[in-house]
């Protein structure tokens, strides 16, 4: 791998892992009664732009290397399913994760202001940006499996 | 000059020295505020702001084990290091630290603050308490559980073996939290009358 290289899929995995903790402020934010809105307003306009950032690195990683590279490594070895199964759910999972967090992010710029007094909104508000932290989560934790089944012999 | 492994160990020195002395000075304060019967305004301010310093922990902790394992991945991936059971508990066990402790602010302090300067002696209060006493016994017991795993270099248990010891440990500690949390409240009630 070259330093480039390197430094996209550290970038990757950065960026991500940035995205899902502005999501779990914006979450946390949004359970409170008295809402900080200039927090989670920026908080998810930063997440957002964390995860397109996550996936530009990750993609250009994926179409350039990932797949002349290491997913033959993955193939042969021990933990096949990585790939076959994990790393196929999971660029497509991920595929949803911005727009998610665009909508969250719109929502809470557009209509931010009258969050406190729509309390159905404010509900819906929290549970699409519960649900962007749990499929992070899970995304991160997909990306674990398939790259520590890169065990070259 | 300092290496990014050496820069990793210190990071995750800190973030387990926030997050499991946080989670320890939380619930010790949780525990000595309730005592009077009340919680005031103050007590609950110092719970919350314990309560970012856990996260602060929380997150330092997991950006410098992501380092520890870009850096494997990058220089060493013939070890195979994230498929040792030792690693998958404690991969497990932080995550039930992450949402314990999103359940910590949807329904805990929520709860606390609709009791700020109330008795805490009601029906309403110890019908809900229990979720406060759970919480926190899960969150000390897995943040020492994590230290633990990650501090016994010699430990080969499988992961069965591991998480079963962590979860029976967890029992014991929630029978105890809710046992001991339980005896308060009876206690308010005493003191009330």
């Amino acid at each position: 791998m070259t330093p480039a290289l390197a430094q996209l899929l550290i970038g990757h995995v950065v960026l991500g892992l940035l995205g899902i903790t502005l999501f779990v402020i914006v979450t946390v934010g949004l359970m409170r009664d008295l809402l900080r809105i200039s927090l989670i307003k920026w908080s998810a306009f930063f997440g957002f732009v964390s995860f397109v950032a996550s996936w530009i690195t990750g993609g250009y990683y994926y179409a350039t290397y990932y797949g002349k590279a290491v997913k033959p490594v993955i193939k042969a070895g021990a933990y096949p399913w990585a790939h076959n199964f994990v790393m196929e759910a999971k660029e497509h999972v991920f595929l949803v994760l911005p727009f998610l967090a665009a909508t969250v992010w719109l929502v809470l710029w557009l209509l931010g202001g009258s969050l406190e007094t729509a309390p159905g909104l404010k509900r819906a508000a929290l549970l699409l940006s519960w649900t962007i932290v749990v499929l992070g989560v899970a995304i991160t934790l997909s990306g674990m499996v398939i790259s520590g089944a890169v065990i070259p012999k | 000059m300092m290496g990014w492994y050496t820069f990793l160990i210190v990071m995750h020195i800190i973030g387990t020295a926030l997050g499991a002395g946080g989670a320890t000075v939380s619930d010790l304060s949780f525990f000595r505020s309730v005592r009077d019967g009340k919680v005031d305004r103050s007590e609950l301010d110092l719970l919350k702001t314990i309560s970012m310093a856990v996260w602060a922990g929380f997150g330092i902790l997991v950006f410098s084990g992501f380092g520890f394992f870009l850096l494997y991945r990058i220089q060493s991936p013939e070890l195979g290091l994230i498929y040792n059971p030792k690693l998958l508990a404690k991969l497990t066990i932080v995550l039930v630290v992450f949402f314990n402790g999103l359940l910590m602010h949807a329904k805990v302090f929520p709860l606390l603050e609709s009791f700020v300067d109330r008795p805490l002696f009601n029906p309403d209060f110890s019908k809900r308490a229990p979720i406060a006493f759970t919480t926190g016994a899960i969150s000390i017991i897995s943040w020492y559980s994590a230290l633990i795993l990650g501090a016994w270099r010699g430990l080969d248990w499988s992961y069965g073996a591991i998480m079963g010891s962590y979860l029976a440990v967890v029992a014991v500690g929630i029978i105890f939290a809710n046992i001991v949390g339980r005896q308060l409240i009876k206690k308010f009630g005493t003191n009330q009358l």
